[in-house]
C-alpha cells in the first residue's frame, strides 16, 4: 500500500515540470504565431465556447454562405460574415484579400453602377422645371457629381488630401441642393445621386482599411502588404502609400511579380531612379524581358508604364 | 509487460466487436468523404475545405472512440465478471490497467490509421500530396486522442460511467479552452485567484497544445522544436495519468 502512494506522490511531483514546459510551449505559441487570439468583444465569448478547437471548420461553413452571396451579387451580405471568419481564423489571408477587394472594388463599381438610374430620371425631371435658374442649378449639379463619379472611378488619385477635395465638392452640391426643396422628387433624387462618389469612397476606405486590420494579424508574410500595395496603386492611384506597402511586402519571401508592380510603382511615384533598381532586380526572373526594355525607356527618359 | 500486451491484445479483439466503433468510423470517413463536395471552390480554398474538415473530423470521431471505447473498457469487466476469472490468475492489478490502455491505444491507432489513409487518399487524389506539417497534425492529433482515451480509462477505475462521459467531455471542452482562461487569469489583479487559476489551468490537460490545424491549413509552419516540446508535455501528462490510474486500480473494490 505504501508503494501505492509513491505513484500518487511521483505524480504530483511531475505537475512541476509539465507546469514550467507549458510557459515553455507556451512562447512557442506566440514565437510562432500558433496562439489563439484573444477574445476581443464579451459576446464573442460564447462563440467561442461553443466552438473550442473547431474554429477552422466554422470559418468554412460561413466562407460557403459568402460564395453563395456573392454569386447570388448580394454583396452587403458577406461583409459580417467576412468580418466572422476573419475573428474566427485571423491568419486566414484568403479571408483580408478577398474582402478587401469586394469592398474597395465590387461594392465601389456596385454603387456607381446605380448611377445611370438616377441620370436618367433626373433629367426628366429637369426638364419639366420651368424656372431657368433652377434648371440651370440642377443641370450643374448633376455634371458636376457625375464628372465626379467617373472621375473617381477612373483617374483621380485617392489619396488622402485628394479624398477631402472630393467630400468638398459633394458638400457644396450638397448645399446648393437646399435651394431646389421645393422640387421634392427633384431634391431628393438628386440628392441620392450626391450620396453616390461619397459612398464610393467610404467602400474605398472600408476595403483599406480591412487590409490593414488584416495585416495586424499577418505582419510576417508578404500577402496582404502587396494587397494593400496593389489596391493603393492600381484602384486609388494613391503612389506614395502604394510605394510604402510594396516596399514592406518585398522584405518578405515573395513571387516575382510583386517586384515588378513595385517597379512601377516607383515610377508613378516620380522615384525614377529606384525604379530603375527595381527593375535591374528582376533581370534573371521570368520578367527580364520587360525589365530590359524598361529600364532603357527610363534611362532614355520616357515614360514605361502607362 | 507480456502479460499486459496479451491483455491489450484481447481488448483490441474485443472492441473490435462493437457496433459503436463501426459505427463512428463509418459517419467520420463519410464527413471526410463529403469535403471533396466543395468542388465549386477555388483550388485553393477547396483544399482548405478538405484539410479543415478531414482535421476536425480525425480528432472529433477520434474522441468520441476513444472515450467510449475507454469508459466500458474497465467497468465492462467488472459487469460480465470477467474481471474475477483474471484476477484469480497471475496478473496484478497494474497488469490489467496497461493492457487495458495498450488495448485502447491499438483500437485508436486502428482507427487514425484508417480515417488518415482516407484523408491521405483524398490530397493525393486532388493533387496536393500531404506535406510534413499535415504529417505534425496528425501525430499530434493521434497523441491528443490516446491522452483522452487515457484520461476516461483513470476516470473509469474511481468513478461510475455516467459520471465518467460526463468529465470526459466536459474535459475535452475545457482543456480546449485553456489558453482563453489563462487570458482571463492573467488580467486578474487578484493574487489568490490568480495563483489558484493557474495552479488548476496546470492540472487541466490543456488540448489546445495539440491543436495546430486551424494554423497548418493556413499555411503557417509549425517548426520540430514545438512539435519536441508538445510531445514532451504529452508524455509527462500521460505518465501523471496512468500513475494516477494505476493508483486507485489498486484500491477500488471488485
Amino acid at each position: 500500500m505504501k508503494k501505492n502512494w509513491v505513484k500518487l506522490f511521483i505524480a504530483i511531483i511531475l505537475l512541476f515540470p509539465i507546469g514550467f514546459l507549458q510557459v515553455s510551449i507556451d512562447y512557442s505559441k506566440k514565437v510562432e504565431d500558433l496562439e489563439s487570439n484573444i477574445l476581443l468583444m464579451p459576446g464573442q465569448i460564447a462563440g467561442s465556447l461553443v466552438l473550442s478547437g473547431f474554429k477552422g471548420l466554422a470559418a468554412d461553413l460561413l466562407w460557403l454562405n459568402i460564395e453563395n452571396y456573392w454569386h447570388s451579387g448580394q454583396h452587403y451580405k458577406m461583409l459580417p460574415l467576412l468580418d466572422a471568419i476573419a475573428w474566427l481564423q485571423p491568419t486566414y489571408i484568403v479571408v483580408w484579400a478577398v474582402g478587401g477587394w469586394h469592398m474597395a472594388y465590387n461594392i465601389f463599381a456596385n454603387v456607381r453602377s446605380g448611377k445611370e438610374k438616377l441620370i436618367s430620371q433626373i433629367e426628366k425631371m429637369i426638364e419639366e422645371i420651368e424656372n431657368k435658374n433652377n434648371k440651370d442649378l440642377a443641370i450643374k449639379i448633376k455634371n458636376e457629381i457625375d464628372t465626379l463619379i467617373e472621375g473617381i472611378s477612373r483617374e483621380y488619385p485617392k489619396t488622402e488630401e485628394k479624398i477631402k477635395d472630393y467630400v468638398r465638392i459633394v458638400e457644396n452640391c450638397r448645399n446648393r441642393l437646399e435651394g431646389m426643396r421645393e422640387y421634392k422628387k427633384l431634391y431628393e433624387t438628386l440628392n441620392s445621386f450626391v450620396n453616390i462618389p461619397e459612398e464610393m469612397l467610404f467602400w474605398y476606405n472600408s476595403g483599406v482599411s480591412f487590409l490593414k486590420r488584416g495585416i495586424t494579424y499577418n505582419r510576417d508574410r508578404y500577402d496582404l502588404y502587396f494587397e494593400l500595395g496593389w489596391t493603393y496603386y492600381h484602384k486609388g492611384r494613391d503612389y506614395p502609400n502604394a510605394v510604402r506597402y510594396l516596399e514592406k511586402a518585398i522584405k518578405f519571401p515573395h513571387p516575382d511579380y510583386v517586384d515588378d508592380v513595385l517597379a512601377h510603382a516607383y515610377e508613378k511615384n516620380g522615384q525614377i531612379d529606384l525604379a530603375i533598381k527595381q527593375w535591374e532586380k528582376l533581370i534573371g526572373t521570368s520578367f527580364e524581358t520587360i525589365a530590359k526594355r524598361a529600364i532603357q525607356t527610363l534611362k532614355s527618359g520616357g515614360r514605361f508604364t502607362p | 509487460m507480456k502479460k499486459s500486451w496479451i491483455i491489450g491484445l484481447n481488448t483490441f479483439k474485443e472492441s473490435l466487436r462493437k457496433k459503436t466503433l463501426y459505427i463512428l468510423l463509418v459517419v467520420a470517413l463519410i464527413v471526410i468523404g463529403a469535403s471533396k463536395a466543395f468542388s465549386f471552390l477555388t483550388a485553393e480554398e477547396e483544399l482548405k475545405m478538405i484539410k479543415d474538415v478531414s482535421f476536425s473530423s480525425i480528432e472529433f470521431f477520434g474522441a468520441l472512440i476513444a472515450i467510449f471505447m475507454s469508459l466500458t473498457a474497465i467497468s465492462g469487466e467488472i459487469e460480465k465478471r470477467t474481471i474475477y476469472t483474471l484476477f484469480s490468475k497471475p496478473i496484478t492489478r497494474q497488469n490489467f490497467f496497461m493492457g487495458k490502455f495498450i488495448g485502447i491505444v491499438l483500437i485508436l491507432l486502428l482507427n487514425f490509421f484508417l480515417m488518415s489513409l482516407f484523408f491521405i487518399g483524398l490530397l493525393i487524389f486532388k493533387k496536393s500530396p500531404p506535406d510534413i506539417q499535415v504529417a505534425k497534425t496528425l501525430l499530434l492529433i493521434f497523441i491528443e486522442l490516446i491522452l483522452i482515451g487515457a484520461i476516461t480509462l483513470t476516470v473509469a477505475t474511481f468513478a461510475s460511467d455516467a459520471f465518467n462521459i460526463i468529465f470526459s467531455f466536459f474535459l475535452y471542452i475545457v482543456g480546449h479552452l485553456i489558453s482563453y482562461g489563462n487570458q482571463l487569469v492573467d488580467r486578474t489583479e487578484n493574487f489568490v485567484l490568480k495563483g489558484l487559476g493557474k495552479i488548476l489551468f496546470t492540472i487541466i490537460p490543456n488540448y489546445e497544445n495539440f491543436n495546430i490545424r486551424d494554423k497548418v491549413v493556413v499555411g503557417i509552419e509549425v517548426s520540430r522544436n514545438y512539435i519536441f516540446k508538445t510531445s514532451v508535455y504529452w508524455f509527462l501528462y500521460l505518465v501523471v495519468i496512468l500513475l494516477i490510474g494505476s493508483y486507485f486500480i489498486q484500491k477500488r473494490e471488485v
